[in-house]
């Protein structure tokens, strides 16, 4: 008996009779206790309410009532989203405590509604933003693959907890790479979808135009069953598109061909700090979309470097006007690097602002051009291997080459996938981007290559040793 | 190339970096502390140069 690895077994298994949601949570909080601790996944733990949530999800199913695939299974929210039953802190000191009173963010209640079971709120960076900071009373997320390496942020728990086995999935957001970065240096999946797909409501935020919410797991399939639940409009997000949702699965047929994939390689090549074995992982990445029937072509993001530049000037505008009275009154409550960070967005005038949102308008309408021929832009999500924890500073993030904001600015759907191992033996993960509102082709790419490899399926040592009767394959063995 | 008007957005081009920035974040409200200031003296000038570079980007009447 092999125990599930993925939401999907783990549904199956629930349906077949060889498992159900208490088992599922309670071995999930079982593996809590083993390595929270150490890996620094959760903020708060929910155990009573995760047993108590279970529990009546075992009943219905019992009763024959299925809400669906994600009925009893376990799964963690990044604590910049407002929970019913846990408080919310944002990780930071400053977040008012009666914040997170407004009850479920959308993205969590749609979650609930589907039968999950929330297992507790996950570590981030303060404010989504900032470093890890062991100064304030907060976790600091560390890699499983490797625990003196962080594990990226901001969704630092929800991808950590994914990858080690703490649950099966996690919301997680992404102003600037928040998801796809640490999905990709800790080996899962995770997709930022279209800007607006999934509303933020409920959600802390950081900068308004680019915030996005969307779901880490292990698979891109797990990926699709998570953003079937979260994503559709809800009117209390003026920023939320007002379209049908289709289902994100119905593709999800294992098959590129006639898909035409656009290679983005010059912006790797110019980058800084891209560590080799990072490009080397990226070519044999597309290389296996090719040999899997995709149709492989050279693109150019036009102005991409000048549209990477504008992604600062966004964030840290909107972030300081959200923080400009706390920044005032409560400086040495924000954790020394975050209140460098957000403050810096006081020394960009309004011109300044605007021309980026232009630069961004503009961009956006080449991406369109480029993407009218071809179904997905790829690249790799981050070009080395993540910094150490000890001693992670701006000179350290700073130099961390990543190819994920200008996806942000960009408002187009945008998913990493486990893509083998790089710099420092440590994951790597394939960026997938497409059009607007066209996550369906993005995760179907995503599923087809993870049914042509099986990185998706690696298990990291520490996690491995423990979780029971996952066989853990070698590292660098597909 | 460059904007309608010829040049890029300067703001606080003059004096030196931890000098314009405290004043800026004066305006603001907020004091920070002397090693701080330091850093933000060191970061501006990289700051503003790349928030400079947007602009050679010319988009003419587009909004």
């Amino acid at each position: 008996v092999t125990a599930p690895l993925t939401i999907e077994e783990a549904a199956r298994a629930l349906r077949a009779g060889a498992t159900t949601s208490t088992e599922l949570t309670e071995e999930c909080i079982a593996q809590a206790d083993r390595l929270d601790k150490k890996l620094g996944t959760y903020l708060v733990r929910c155990d009573d309410v995760a047993r108590r949530d279970a529990a009546r999800a075992d009943d219905e199913l019992a009763a024959g009532r299925d809400r669906g695939p994600l009925h009893g299974i376990p799964l963690a929210v990044k604590d910049i989203l407002a929970t019913d039953d846990c408080p919310t802190t944002a990780q930071s000191l400053v977040l008012d405590p009666t914040w997170g009173d407004q009850g479920d963010a959308v993205a969590v209640a749609r979650l609930r509604a589907a039968g999950a079971v929330i297992t507790g709120k996950t570590s981030t960076m303060e404010f989504a933003i900032g470093l890890p900071d062991a100064s304030k009373p907060f976790p600091v997320p560390r890699n499983p693959w490797n625990t003196d390496l962080w594990s990226g942020g901001s969704s630092s728990g929800t991808a950590n907890g994914v990858a080690a086995g703490l649950f099966f999935g996690g919301i997680g957001t992404d102003t600037g790479g928040s998801i796809r970065m640490p999905a990709a240096v800790c080996g899962v999946s995770g997709i930022k979808p279209t800007f607006g797909r999934v509303p933020k409501s409920g959600c802390v935020p950081l900068s308004w135009t680019l915030d996005h919410v969307g779901p880490v797991a292990r698979t891109a399939r797990d990926c699709a069953l998570m953003l079937n639940a979260m994503a559709g409009y809800d009117a209390s997000d003026p920023l939320c598109v007002d379209v049908p949702v289709p289902d994100f699965t119905a593709k999800l047929d294992g098959s590129l061909a006639g898909t035409r994939i656009g290679v983005q390689r010059r912006h790797l090549v110019d980058a800084p700090f891209v560590d080799a074995s990072v490009i080397a992982a990226f070519e044999e990445a597309v290389a296996a979309l090719a040999e899997g029937g995709a149709e492989v072509v050279e693109v150019e993001i036009p102005h991409y470097d000048l549209l990477d530049e504008a992604c600062p000037v966004i964030i840290f505008s909107e972030a300081f006007a959200y923080h400009r009275r706390s920044l005032a009154t409560r400086w040495h409550d924000f954790g020394d690097k975050t209140r460098v960070m957000v403050a810096s967005g006081a020394l960009y005038s309004g011109a300044d602002y605007v021309q980026a949102q232009r630069v961004r308008r503009y961009v956006r309408e080449q991406v369109d051009t480029i993407l009218e021929g071809v179904d997905v832009i790829v690249t790799p999500t981050v070009g080395a291997a993540a910094p150490a924890v000890e001693g992670l500073d701006f000179l350290a993030a700073l130099t961390l080459p990543i190819f994920t904001p200008v996806w942000n600015a960009l408002g187009l759907p945008a998913m990493s996938v486990p893509s083998g191992f790089g710099a420092s033996s440590m994951p790597a993960g394939l960026q997938i981007a497409g059009r607007h509102l066209g996550e369906a082709t993005v995760l179907r790419v995503g599923d087809a290559y993870q049914q042509l490899t099986k990185w998706h399926l690696e298990v990291p040592p520490l996690a491995g040793q423990i979780v029971s009767n996952v066989q853990a394959p070698t590292p660098g063995a597909p | 190339m460059s904007g309608p008007e010829g040049r890029s957005d300067k703001q606080g081009e003059q004096g030196d970096p931890a000098s314009v920035v405290k004043a800026l974040l004066a305006a603001a409200g907020i004091t920070t502390t002397d090693d701080e200031l330091v850093l933000f003296g060191m970061m501006y000038p990289l700051l503003r140069h790349k928030a400079d570079r947007i602009y050679e980007l010319d988009l003419g009447d587009r909004s």
